[in-house]
């Protein structure tokens, strides 16, 4: 006679592991789950709260800004002009600078020109021909662009030296 | 009796099957969209940290507003619309112009100008940005004396550039721009950061602090009004 009986027990072991087996993973699945869920929301309820609060903090502050209205257009109007000011001031030339610079010891300025360009003319006059030099050696000191476009000699004008320079050295 | 013995000897199998679709079901919902799901609460994170940094740009810009006295800030304005008006302001290039010549020695012969409207540009009126450009003739008895005119221009106010002379001969012909500048449109968004206005400011007042006004000088009232020189 067979025992079945030993079999069956043996049978009803196995099934017992495999129950506890899956039981406890399926347990451990569901709590991992559910504590991983519960962080996702818990997360996002807690940007979702500060956002509507930054929300809410932005709409009361916009009204305080609204209300310093006068403030800001003051502020925005000075701050222009400021600029407006600067850039001028800025692209202007300096003749004050050029002017004082284009002279020089024992010649007479008997003509200037001042262009768009930058450039100068001068008509330096001089008692002779080492004055205007002088003066032309000068000018090559203090520009970066010296040209004698002539130099003559009348009876009436004495040594006429014209003189072009342009880009001061050194110009703040 | 025997069938509902291996029903109860197999329930357990149920339990598995009830989480995994539990997970599956409530997975799927979270990730279908819409309002309060999976990417929409993922975007929380993002889109709170945009309206923390408003809030933030916000906060800085009342912070300033709040310091901001309107009488001296008002005051600084006009001091600035005194050297460069809001509108053409031409007679006070004049009186300018009449000062240079009074202080030098020099004697003002002429002058032609191109002026275009004079009536102050607001935001709401169209602005002509035709420069105010003037050609001024001075009778002088030497350079020195035309030296001291520029010296005189360049340090005055309203703002001139001087961009032509032609110096020759006892006369002198200098061509002189004006500077003038309308009212810009104060940007009306409550994100728009203030601009930073006070290193300017500071730096302004010592770059202009030898520059003398013309005591009649009338500045523009940013009324949009012409203002009367005289």
């Amino acid at each position: 006679m067979i025992n079945f009986v030993v079999e069956n027990n043996k049978n009803n072991e196995n099934l017992d592991k495999i129950r506890k087996l899956v039981v406890t993973g399926t347990t451990a699945v569901l709590v991992v789950y559910l504590v991983t869920l519960a962080g996702f929301l818990g997360w996002g309820a807690y940007w979702s709260r500060r956002e509507s609060k930054a929300t809410a903090s932005f709409v009361q502050k916009s009204a305080e800004v609204d209300k310093l209205a006068e403030q800001e257009v003051v502020i925005r109007k000075l701050s222009d002009r400021l600029d407006a000011i600067n850039a001028f001031l800025d692209s202007r030339s300096n003749l004050t600078t050029l002017s004082a610079t284009t002279v020089g010891e024992n010649i007479s300025v008997g003509g200037w020109t001042f262009e768009a360009s930058g450039k100068v003319k001068v008509r330096a006059l001089g008692q002779g021909v080492d004055e205007i030099k002088l003066f032309s050696d000068n000018m090559v000191q203090k520009f970066s662009a010296v040209s004698a476009d002539s130099i003559t000699w009348s009876p009436t004008d004495g040594w006429v030296g014209n003189i072009s320079v342009k880009g001061l050295k050194n110009v703040q | 009796m025997y069938s509902n013995s291996i029903v109860f000897k197999f329930l357990w199998v149920l339990y598995p099957v009830v989480v995994i679709f539990l997970i599956l079901f409530s997975l799927g919902e979270l990730s279908s969209g819409g309002a309060g799901k999976l990417e929409a609460l993922v975007k929380k994170q993002d889109e709170a940290a945009v309206e923390e940094q408003k809030l933030n740009v916000l906060q800085q810009k009342l912070d300033i507003l709040r310091q901001t006295d309107v009488k001296v800030e008002s005051e600084n304005l006009a001091w600035t619309t005194k050297a460069v008006p809001a509108g053409k302001e031409v007679w006070l290039m004049m009186a300018e112009l009449n000062n240079a010549a009074s202080v030098s020695g020099a004697v003002l012969s002429s002058y032609t100008g191109t002026v275009g409207d004079v009536v102050e540009a607001t935001a709401a009126a169209s602005v002509n940005d035709v420069p105010i450009s003037l050609e001024v003739e001075f009778k002088v008895t030497d350079f020195a004396q035309l030296q001291k005119i520029i010296s005189v221009l360049e340090k005055s106010l309203p703002l001139v550039s001087i961009a032509k002379v032609n110096f020759s001969n006892g006369s002198v012909k200098l061509s002189i721009v004006g500077a003038w500048s309308g009212w810009g449109k104060a940007a009306s968004e409550a994100l728009t950061p203030l601009p930073e206005y006070k290193d300017k400011l500071a730096n302004l007042k010592i770059r202009l602090q030898e520059y003398a006004t013309l005591p009649e000088v009338m500045v523009s009232s940013g009324s949009g009004q012409a203002v009367n020189p005289f």
